[in-house]
């Protein structure tokens, strides 16, 4: 199969080339930038079973007289995050649940509350602090959920009597450990609200418009250093606060062409300080520098390697590992930067 | 009985352990194939049969495939060896087995064509009492079709289709059977010729059947019909969004039945246009002719599955009827305007009568007090000459929806009188009713319940009245549900191979010998639990008493049906086990009534083979 999902740059730093690495019968993308860098698809998954890959003799044993169990896969994943262990953290509003993947235990969780008065009805964005509990917004009904790194439901943030949300539509989601604080985007009210840990409003940032710190229908937010990135989805563009909602620039405008935004979803930062943003009506990824240029680019439609079908969520972990929510496709892809910093020690696994 | 068991166990393990992917054969052929097997004991008991126990096997498959490419040829074949969906899913009553195929070839050519196969051995059916639970059967068929088109561009469409079944079942609780053949062949073409869409057609039907008599008592009614039949037909669109059509078609039909035959011919010629020059406004006008209402008439009852013994329906009949409607709306009002003006010439029976009738409706919809309202009302004038009869009709409805204070409640009421029937010399009257309410009892739980109801019957002659009730409700409480429903019917049936069926055409031209009079009431009750995941427990329980009274003769006849079951899921192992009784009798079938008992425990496997 050619892997033609990563697509090159016409950059004005990072010139890039594409070249494909044969693994089995499999041909990987892999992208070859300027000054060294690289990145490279590193592999996908959709489900509980390519976790819990060693499995006992009694196991198998049991898989054999009464069949394999009914393993958790992806439906719609939307957003994705990793943890302190580098468990990948999905929400996922098709399958009413949040994901956990923890490959290097071998363990999954699923995460879902039903039937109660906090019943987790459509987890859109999920969030980590330092100690590992996980934060996720329920666009429908309008509630933060809380759990704890073992996922075990601790509070829902935003919960009114009756059971209804305080939030309208909240979307995206990001978590300051150091400063104790949580910033949700409510997409409905084009406002982020930033709370305490406990969930009282501190403040709000942000109205309707189309002017600096004025929104249409703000979706994904990131947390990069001393800034919040916030993607502008109707507007079209990323708008970059400071931490206390003062605008610093935006990024971005409407358009069909190499840096455009037509569909903004997802945004990510990697070790260099690169914006990846994902463009969810040309399944491909952005990526741009602090300035707003545009790097280069990668993926394309398909089901393939490096293709993508309605991307959303992106998260880059601390070694630069990009997971990508392919949602159409029901799986979570993984790329991986080599910065300038970090030669390539290999290709895919 | 250990041997068997430990085979049972080893065909489980070692189709298990056989499971694969996908199965390619060669470089075109791909196939799928998933099913289930079964391995438990069963005992059964009864007064018509003898007890027995036993270890027993059961499986379904579905093997589907394709080769080349699914445009080019794809199958499907799902065989199934003891299993009766019905009642306690697995070995209950009627342990059924049998196959369905199918396939299709040039699915994505301009030819395509389909080939389908079904038999089932012992499996369950119905056999029916309007408005009441249903009589159980139990039999065999078999039914294999075969079609085929051509799609060409621009050039005429061919379809040609043909299909073979039999089918052959006996009542329990009577020594009544059924048994039927029908062939039937058919083939039509279409085709637009600038701006003229023609179409043409021609079908072929033979049936015999025997008509179980168990409620009369009589020797079972048999009759062998054929009839062929052609239509041809043209249309053009108009201006004003218009459009106009005209067709003629010839059915020839001959019959034999105890007692008597016929043969006869018809002949139709139908014409129609439309209009909708605006929006908010249509109209038309449609006319046909028939020159033998008489063998329309019998064909009606023949299609409902009846058998009509009259001795003139060779005369000469012949019926006109022109309609000409108007609809306009007003949108600003949320109201409907519509307007019929039908003039009805019928010579039948010795007797030629010609009808007009005025009808006028204003329906108005919208939102009212808080609710949805829907309301319908006019007049229908008829005049029938030459009797000089001039009757005023009535149509009227209403319907009401509203959720006060969290109830979701709904109702209407409906009454009609004095609407001409199919034949111009009779009209009908009629009243109905429906009524709901329903409410989210926290946050799983609901509850609800309806009630329908309804009369009908000839206006000017009594004994001709339908009635029919029904109550239910349902309530479920978490992992809990019930519900439990009533309902009683009474009227005027003819007999046909699938139970008691409603008079297709007005009751005084049916033979009085041929009505059987019916009534009678049941209910049933069921519920269903799940206390944890992939637990299930369920019952149910249905109970009908019904009378049906032949010319000479009343039987009283009842049923009753109870299931219960119980499953649990772990991983794709199925284990349940179930009880089902079954006693169903007729009186003049003599002696008690049948009762049949069925005990199943097992365990159901679910693979996905390759």
């Amino acid at each position: 199969m050619v892997a033609s999902a990563i697509l090159l740059l016409f950059p004005p730093t990072l010139a890039a080339r594409r070249k494909t690495k044969p693994q089995d019968d499999i041909t990987v993308p892999r992208l070859e930038l300027e000054g060294g860098r690289q990145l490279l698809y590193e592999r996908s998954f959709s489900n509980e079973r390519e976790v819990k890959i060693k499995r006992s003799f009694w196991n198998k044993l049991l898989d054999v007289v009464a069949g394999a169990p009914e393993y958790h896969f992806l439906v719609r994943p939307y957003s994705v995050v990793t943890d302190s262990h580098d468990r990948v953290i999905v929400a996922d509003p098709g399958a009413r649940g949040v994901h956990i993947f923890d490959f290097a235990q071998q363990k999954y969780k699923f995460l879902d509350r039903t039937g109660g008065k906090d019943t987790l009805s459509a987890p859109q964005c999920v969030a980590v602090d330092k100690q590992d509990n996980i934060y996720v917004t329920d666009s429908d009904t309008g509630k933060i959920f809380v759990f704890e790194p073992g996922g075990k439901f601790r509070r829902a943030i935003g919960s009114l009597k009756g059971g209804e949300g305080y939030f309208k539509r909240p979307t995206g989601i990001a978590v300051d450990s150091d400063r104790q604080r949580i910033y949700v985007t409510d997409t409905l009210r084009n406002k982020i609200y930033v709370m305490d840990m406990e969930g009282s409003v501190l403040q709000t940032m942000g109205k309707t418009g189309q002017g600096n710190l004025e929104f249409n229908y703000p979706t994904e937010l990131r947390l990069d250093g001393p800034n919040l990135i916030v993607v502008d989805a109707m507007n079209f563009r990323l708008q970059v606060l400071d931490r206390s909602g003062t605008f610093k620039y935006a990024i971005g405008h409407l358009g069909d062409g190499s840096g455009d935004f037509f569909r903004p979803k997802g945004v990510g930062i990697d070790s260099e300080g690169h914006i990846y943003v994902v463009e969810g009506f040309n399944a491909e990824v952005q990526v741009f520098d602090t300035q707003g240029r545009l790097l280069y680019y990668f993926g394309e439609m398909g089901t393939g390697p490096g293709q993508f079908q309605l991307p959303t969520g992106v998260f880059i972990d601390h070694n630069d590992r990009i997971f990508i929510a392919d949602s159409y496709n029901r799986r979570i892809q993984v790329f991986r930067y080599f910065g300038q910093k970090k030669p390539a020690d290999g290709g895919g696994q | 009985m250990a041997g068997s068991t430990a085979f049972g166990i080893a065909l489980l393990l070692g189709v298990a352990s056989s499971m694969s992917a996908q199965v390619k054969v060669g470089d075109n052929l791909n196939m799928n194939l998933n099913g289930t097997l079964s391995a438990g004991y069963t005992a059964d008991y009864g007064n018509i049969m003898s007890s027995d126990h036993g270890f027993t096997f059961g499986g379904d498959g579905d093997l589907s495939g394709s080769y080349y490419d699914p445009n080019f040829v794809s199958f499907h074949v799902q065989p199934f060896y003891n299993q009766s969906r019905a009642n306690s899913s697995f070995q209950s009553i009627s342990d059924t087995s049998g196959v369905n195929a199918s396939a299709s070839i040039f699915a994505g050519s301009h030819f395509p064509g389909t080939i389908s196969y079904s038999k089932a051995y012992n499996s369950e059916g119905n056999y029916a009492i309007p408005g009441l639970s249903n009589f159980t059967t139990h039999g065999n068929s078999d039914v294999f079709s075969v079609g085929w088109g051509v799609n060409l561009p621009d050039r005429p469409t061919v379809a040609v289709s043909f299909q073979r079944g039999a089918n052959d079942y006996s009542i329990y609780g009577s020594n009544s059977t059924s048994q039927s053949h029908s062939d039937s062949f058919s083939t039509s073409s279409t085709y637009m010729l600038d701006g003229f869409n023609l179409n043409a057609s021609y079908r072929y039907t033979a049936n015999d059947a025997q008509i179980p008599d168990l409620i009369a008592n009589q020797t079972p009614e048999a009759s062998n019909t054929s009839s062929n039949s052609f239509t041809v037909g043209v249309g053009h669109r108009l201006p004003f969004n218009g459009s106009f059509s005209v067709g003629a078609s010839r059915s020839d039909t001959s019959a034999d039945y105890v007692g008597g035959s016929y043969s006869g011919t018809i002949d139709s010629l139908n014409a129609g246009m439309s209009f909708t020059p605006f929006s908010k406004l249509s109209f038309g006008t449609n006319a046909q002719y028939n020159d033998n209402l008489a063998g329309t008439l019998f064909n009606a009852v023949l299609s409902a599955g009846g058998v009509l013994e009259q001795s003139n329906l060779n005369e000469t009949s012949h019926a006109l009827d022109v309609n000409n409607y108007a609809n306009y709306q007003v949108p600003a009002a949320h109201l409907v305007f519509s307007g019929n003006v039908d003039h009805r010439e019928q010579s039948i029976f010795g007797s030629t009568l010609s009808a007009n009738s005025f009808t006028g409706t204003a329906t108005y919809s919208n939102e009212f007090l808080g609710g949805f309202l829907n309301a319908t009302g006019g007049l229908v004038e008829n005049t029938v000459s030459p009797r000089s009869v001039n009757s005023l009709g009535w149509i009227s409805s209403i319907n009401y929806s509203r959720k006060v204070f969290g109830w979701d409640l709904f109702g209407g009421v409906n009454y009609s009188q004095n609407q001409q029937t199919f034949l111009i010399a009779y009209t009908t009257s009629s009243y109905g009713y429906n009524a709901g309410i329903g409410r989210k009892l926290g946050r799983a739980s609901h509850w609800g319940a309806t009630a329908t109801g309804s009369q009908t019957g000839l206006t000017q002659q009594s004994g001709t009245t339908s009635f029919n009730q029904s109550y239910s409700t349902a309530l479920s409480v978490k992992w809990i549900g019930v519900s439990g429903a009533y309902a009683k019917s009474s009227g005027n049936g003819i007999l046909t191979g699938a139970g008691v069926a409603p008079i297709p055409i007005p009751v005084p031209i049916v033979n009085p010998t041929s009505i059987v009079l019916y009534g009678g009431h049941s209910y049933s009750g069921g519920i269903g639990i799940s206390p944890v995941r992939r637990l299930t427990i369920s019952a149910s329980y249905a109970r009908a008493f019904s009378d049906t009274t032949s010319s000479t003769l009343t039987s009283n006849n009842r049923t009753q049906m109870f299931a219960t079951r119980i499953q649990y899921q772990f991983r794709q192992m199925y284990f349940q086990a179930g009880y089902t009784k079954l006693v169903q009798g007729f009186s003049l079938a003599g002696g008690p009534p049948a009762m049949i008992g069925s005990y199943y425990v097992g365990v159901y496997r679910w693979f996905n083979f390759f």
